[in-house]
C-alpha cells in the first residue's frame, strides 16, 4: 500500500489516443490487510495491467493480467509455478466480502441475489457460495467460497474512431448496434459513446443530447451510492440495476431522453421495449454478443435488423488488440462504411 | 480527644465511603447493560428499518447513545471509516479490549456483547433481526443477573463498609 501511495495512488497513463485511469486505492481497501501488503509488492508495471483478482477458499490467490493466470509467491512476486505461493483461507474471503459490502451485506440483498456488488470505482466484486433457493428464486448467497474481483478500465477516447459513424446530424444519432464476443470491449466503447453524445464533440459540430441509460448490472456507468463512477458525459441520467425493459420504458415516460442506451438485450420484452423507443422518437444504441451480422441475424434481435430499424452496426474483435473496430455496417444500404472515406461518407449521409 | 474524634470520623467515612464505591459497581453494571440494550434496539432500526450501511449506524448511534458505552461505537466506526482491512469483528473486539476498564460488566457480558459483532452485518436483514434479538435475550438475561447481584451485594457493601469503619473506630478509641 506504502508502495503505491508514493507512487500516487490516482495513476494516469497516457497512451496512443488513450487515457487510462484506475484508482487503485479503491481496489486495496477492499482486501484484507493481509493481501494487501502482498499486492502492495506488486511492481506497478505488472499492476496496471490485472484485469482480475481471485480468491477461493483454500486455494491460491490468483491475478489475471493480459488472459494470462499468475499466483503470487510470499515475497509479492507473479509466478507460474505452484511453489511457496500465497493461500487464500476463509477468513481472507470473509474479511473481504466484508470490506466490500462496507460491513452491510443486509443492504446489498439485491446485488448479492444477482451474484455480483459494484464497488466505488465501478469495479465489479462476483460472488459464488452456497445459494439459497426460495419459490425457485434465489434468495440470497450463503458460505461464500470465491470472490472475483474485476478491475473496470475507463479508456477516455476509444469511441473516437466511431463516433462520426453514429451521429446524424448537429443533434441527433443512428440507432446503432453494438456487436462482439465476449471480452472485445462492447461496454467500454457503448460508455464512451455515452459520453460524447451526451458532452458534445466540437470537432463534429455535434451539440451534446440527453442520453439515458438502463445499466441493469452496473457496468456502464458503475454507480456506487447511486452516483455514477466512470465518465458518462454531462446530460446523461441512469436508471442503475433495473431490468433493461423495464426501465426503457420508465425512461422514456419519465425523463423524455433523446439516445436510451443500453447493454446486452437479448430477451423478447427488451425488443418489445426498443420498439417502443422507436415509436416515441427515441434513438438508441445497444450492444449484443455475436461475432458477426450473420451470427446475430439468427437471434431474437434479427426482427429490428431485418426491418431495419437498427441504422448503424459496429462489429469489434479483439484482434489485435481488444476494442478493435472490424466493420462499421450501415443497414440501410447494407455497406460497410469503415472502407470509405470520412468525408464522403459524411457527405452521402447529409451530415 | 478532639484529634481522636476526627480521626474516626475519617476512618468511618472512608470505610463506608470505600463500601459505596464497590456496591455503585453493581448498580453500574445494570446500567451499562440497560445501555447496550438500547442502543442495540437503535442499531437493529438502523439496520433493518433504515438499510443504512453500518459504518453509517454505528457513528448515529455512538452520537445518540450514553457516553459511558458511546465510545465503543465511536471507535468502532473510526476503525471502519478508516478501512484498515479488519472485519468489523475484529474490530469491534480491539476497541472494547483496549478499553475494557471503562466497562463494569463481568466475563460473561463482555462475551456477549464480543460475539454479536462476529455476526454483525452479515446475512439479509431478517438473518440481522434474528441476530439481534439473539443478543437482546441474552443482555435481558444478564441484567436480571446483575439487579439480583445488586440487591444481594450491592447492600451488603455498602452496610459492610460503615460497619467496618464503625469497628475500626471502636476499637481504636
Amino acid at each position: 500500500m506504502e508502495k503505491l501511495k508514493n507512487k500516487n495512488v490516482n495513476l494516469k497513463l497516457s497512451n496512443i489516443g488513450e487515457n487510462l485511469e484506475i484508482n487503485y486505492r479503491e481496489i486495496f481497501e477492499i482486501l484484507p490487510r493481509k493481501l494487501r501488503n502482498i499486492l502492495g509488492n506488486l511492481q506497478y508495471s505488472f499492476l496496471k495491467d490485472v484485469e482480475e483478482i481471485r480468491l477461493r477458499v483454500n486455494k491460491p490467490l490468483l491475478i489475471n493480467c493480459h488472459g494470462e493466470d499468475y499466483f503470487l509467491s510470499e515475497n509479492g512476486w507473479p509466478t507460474k509455478m505452484i511453489h511457496k505461493i500465497i493461500m487464500v483461507n476463509k477468513d481472507d474471503i470473509m474479511t473481504c466480502f466484508r470490506l466490500v459490502t462496507d460491513y452491510s451485506a443486509y443492504a446489498l440483498e439485491e446485488e448479492i441475489k444477482n451474484g455480483f456488488i459494484t464497488i466505488k470505482g465501478g469495479h465489479r466484486v462476483g460472488i459464488c457460495g452456497k445459494a439459497i433457493i426460495e419459490n425457485r428464486k434465489v434468495r440470497t448467497i450463503k458460505d461464500i467460497s470465491a470472490l472475483n474481483i474485476r478491475i473496470s478500465k475507463e479508456k477516455i477516447g476509444c469511441s473516437e474512431k466511431v463516433i462520426n459513424y453514429i451521429i446524424n446530424g448537429p443533434d441527433s444519432v443512428f440507432n446503432t448496434l453494438i456487436v462482439s464476443p465476449p471480452g472485445c470491449g462492447k461496454t467500454t466503447i457503448l460508455r464512451d459513446i455515452i459520453r460524447l453524445i451526451s458532452s458534445g464533440i466540437r470537432r463534429y459540430n455535434f451539440k451534446g443530447i440527453s442520453v439515458s441509460i438502463v445499466d441493469e448490472r452496473s457496468e456502464i456507468a458503475g454507480c456506487y451510492n447511486g452516483i455514477p463512477q466512470k465518465d458518462i458525459g454531462i446530460k446523461t441520467d441512469v436508471l442503475d440495476g433495473c431490468p433493461k425493459a423495464e426501465g426503457m420504458i420508465m425512461l422514456i415516460r419519465s425523463m423524455s431522453p433523446r439516445v436510451i442506451a443500453t447493454d446486452e438485450i437479448g430477451r423478447d420484452e427488451d425488443i418489445y421495449a426498443l420498439k417502443e423507443a422507436m415509436n416515441a422518437g427515441v434513438k438508441f444504441i445497444t450492444t449484443v454478443h455475436g461475432d458477426s451480422i450473420e451470427d446475430i441475424k439468427r437471434k431474437n434481435i434479427s426482427i429490428l435488423i431485418e426491418n431495419k430499424i437498427f441504422e448503424r452496426v459496429i462489429i469489434l474483435t479483439n484482434r489485435p488488440r481488444v476494442g478493435t473496430v472490424k466493420e462499421v455496417i450501415d443497414l440501410k444500404t447494407n455497406s460497410i462504411l469503415n472502407e470509405i472515406p470520412i468525408d464522403e461518407r459524411r457527405e452521402g449521409h447529409g451530415t | 480527644m478532639v484529634l481522636k474524634l476526627t480521626v474516626g470520623t475519617v476512618l468511618l467515612f472512608s470505610s463506608w465511603a470505600i463500601g459505596y464505591l464497590i456496591s455503585l459497581k453493581y448498580g453500574l453494571r445494570v446500567r451499562q447493560i440497560e445501555y447496550f440494550i438500547s442502543a442495540l434496539n437503535s442499531l437493529e432500526n438502523d439496520i433493518v428499518y433504515y438499510s443504512n450501511p453500518l459504518p453509517v449506524a454505528m457513528k448515529r448511534i455512538a452520537d445518540r447513545s450514553h457516553k459511558s458505552i458511546a465510545w465503543v461505537f465511536e471507535e468502532t466506526w473510526e476503525k471502519l471509516n478508516n478501512r484498515e482491512g479488519n472485519g468489523i469483528d475484529e474490530a469491534w473486539k480491539q476497541v472494547i479490549n483496549n478499553n475494557i476498564d471503562l466497562l463494569f460488566l463481568t466475563g460473561e457480558d463482555i462475551e456477549i456483547i464480543v460475539d454479536f459483532a462476529k455476526e454483525l452485518g452479515l446475512g439479509n436483514k431478517e438473518t440481522q433481526r434474528k441476530h439481534f434479538e439473539y443478543t437482546k435475550i441474552l443482555l435481558i438475561q444478564q441484567k436480571g443477573k446483575a439487579i439480583k447481584e445488586k440487591e444481594k451485594n450491592g447492600k451488603i457493601f455498602n452496610k459492610l463498609g460503615a460497619l467496618l469503619g464503625l469497628a475500626i473506630v471502636i476499637i481504636l478509641i
